[in-house]
C-alpha cells in the first residue's frame, strides 16, 4: 500500500508542478482518494463506504494543486529594479 | 527420386495448441513439405473436414488442428517430441554465452551490423538466463480471506521519504483496516513519534466506530518494538509480526 501511496504522491506533485516538500499535503490527498476509489479485495467496493456504512459523495472533489501568488511586502519591494 | 531413410513416431503441437501423435512417420530428407496422411488419421479416430478453403481435424468435439488451402491444405505445427537428426547451427548459442548471455535482440543488432558472423537468429532456451532473471515468488492471491468486522485487524507500516516535507516530516505511517480497506496516514518527523500517532489513531477509531481494536499486524521495524509492544500489551491488542524479509 505504501507503494501505491508514494506513486500517487509522485503523480500529483508532478501534475501540480509542486516541489517535493509538499509530499505531506499530497499524501493526505492520496490517502483520501484511495479511500474513495474502488478496491479489488472488496470486489470493487469503496473503502469509505464499507467503513461508514453509507454512500460516499464525490461532489467536493477538485484537482490537486492550484495557481497561487506570493504576497511581497511593501518593504521588500525591489524599488530600484526596473518595473515590468 | 526420394528415399525413406527412417521411420518413427512424432508428437506434434498443432496450431490450436493440441498434441497430435503421428505414427510411423517416414523421414525423407529431400522432401520440402511434410505430408500428413488423412487416411491414417481417420483410422486413428480423427475426423477430417474440408470446405470453404479450410481444413479442420477434430476428435470427438475437440478441434485438434486447422489449416488453409493454398494448393494443398497447409497447417502449422511444431515438433515437440521425436528424434530429429539434423545438424544445428549452434553459433548463436555460442555467441550468446560468449557475450555474457546477451539477449537475442542484442545479438540480432550486432549481427545486422556485421560484427558477428551469425546466420540464423534462433536462440535456444538458456536455463542460466532463466535462473538469472528469476525473481521472488509473486504474492499469493489468497481467496478473499477477509476479517468480518472493522477494526478486528489493522495493518500498519512506516514509509520513509527522501525529502523533508514543509513541516519537516521525513516519514509517514499508514494504517489500513483489513475489513473496509480504509487507510489513515500521518506524517512523522522521526520514528519515535510512532507511538503517539498510534495512540491517537487508537482512540479516534474506537470512538468513531464504537468497536475495539483487536489486532495490529506490522513488520519487524524498530518502531514496532519496545514501547509500542508495551502499549499493545497494556491495551490488550494482539500484535502480529510478519516473518522477517518476506514482503509476501
Amino acid at each position: 500500500m505504501n507503494r501505491t501511496i508514494v506513486e500517487r504522491i509522485r503523480c500529483m506533485l508532478s501534475h501540480a508542478k509542486l516541489p517535493k516538500s509538499f509530499w505531506g499535503e499530497a499524501m493526505k490527498t492520496a490517502v483520501a482518494m484511495i479511500n474513495l476509489s474502488p478496491s479489488v479485495p472488496l470486489e470493487f467496493d469503496v473503502p469509505d463506504r464499507v467503513w461508514k456504512g453509507n454512500d460516499v459523495s464525490y461532489a467536493h472533489l477538485r484537482v490537486f494543486g492550484c495557481r497561487a501568488f506570493v504576497h511581497v511586502f511593501r518593504c521588500c519591494y525591489p524599488i530600484f529594479d526596473p518595473c515590468f | 527420386m526420394a528415399s525413406v531413410v527412417g521411420i518413427g513416431d512424432i508428437w506434434l503441437e498443432t496450431n490450436t495448441g493440441c498434441k497430435l501423435l503421428l505414427k510411423d512417420v517416414r523421414h525423407v530428407p529431400n522432401m520440402r513439405l511434410h505430408l500428413i496422411s488423412i487416411g491414417t488419421l481417420d483410422e486413428e479416430g480423427y475426423h477430417n473436414y474440408f470446405g470453404d478453403g479450410k481444413w479442420k481435424l477434430s476428435r470427438n468435439s475437440l478441434i485438434v488442428a486447422k489449416g488453409k488451402k493454398m494448393s494443398l491444405y497447409m497447417s502449422q505445427a511444431k515438433v515437440i517430441k521425436g528424434e530429429v537428426n539434423a545438424i544445428e547451427d549452434c553459433s548463436t548459442d555460442l555467441w550468446h554465452k560468449r557475450l555474457g548471455h546477451l539477449s537475442e535482440k542484442g545479438l540480432g543488432i550486432l549481427a545486422k551490423k556485421n560484427y558477428l558472423p551469425l546466420k540464423c537468429m534462433n536462440l535456444n532456451t538458456c536455463t542460466h538466463c532463466l535462473v538469472g532473471k528469476q525473481h521472488r515468488v509473486a504474492f499469493q492471491r489468497s481467496p478473499s480471506h477477509r476479517i468480518s468486522h472493522v477494526l478486528d485487524l489493522v495493518h500498519t507500516n512506516v514509509c520513509s521519504m527522501i525529502d523533508k516535507s514543509l513541516g519537516g516530516a521525513l516519514y509517514f505511517v499508514s494504517f489500513i483496516d483489513d475489513h473496509s480497506r480504509k487507510i489513515w496516514a500521518t506524517c512523522l518527523k522521526s520514528k519515535d513519534q510512532m507511538l503517539d500517532v498510534c495512540k491517537d489513531f487508537h482512540a479516534r477509531v474506537e470512538r468513531e466506530t464504537g468497536r475495539k481494536l483487536k489486532c495490529i499486524r506490522a513488520d519487524n521495524g524498530g518502531e514496532y518494538k519496545g514501547p509500542f509492544e508495551k502499549y499493545c500489551r497494556e491495551h490488550g491488542i494482539k500484535l502480529e509480526k510478519t516473518v522477517p524479509m518476506t514482503p509476501q
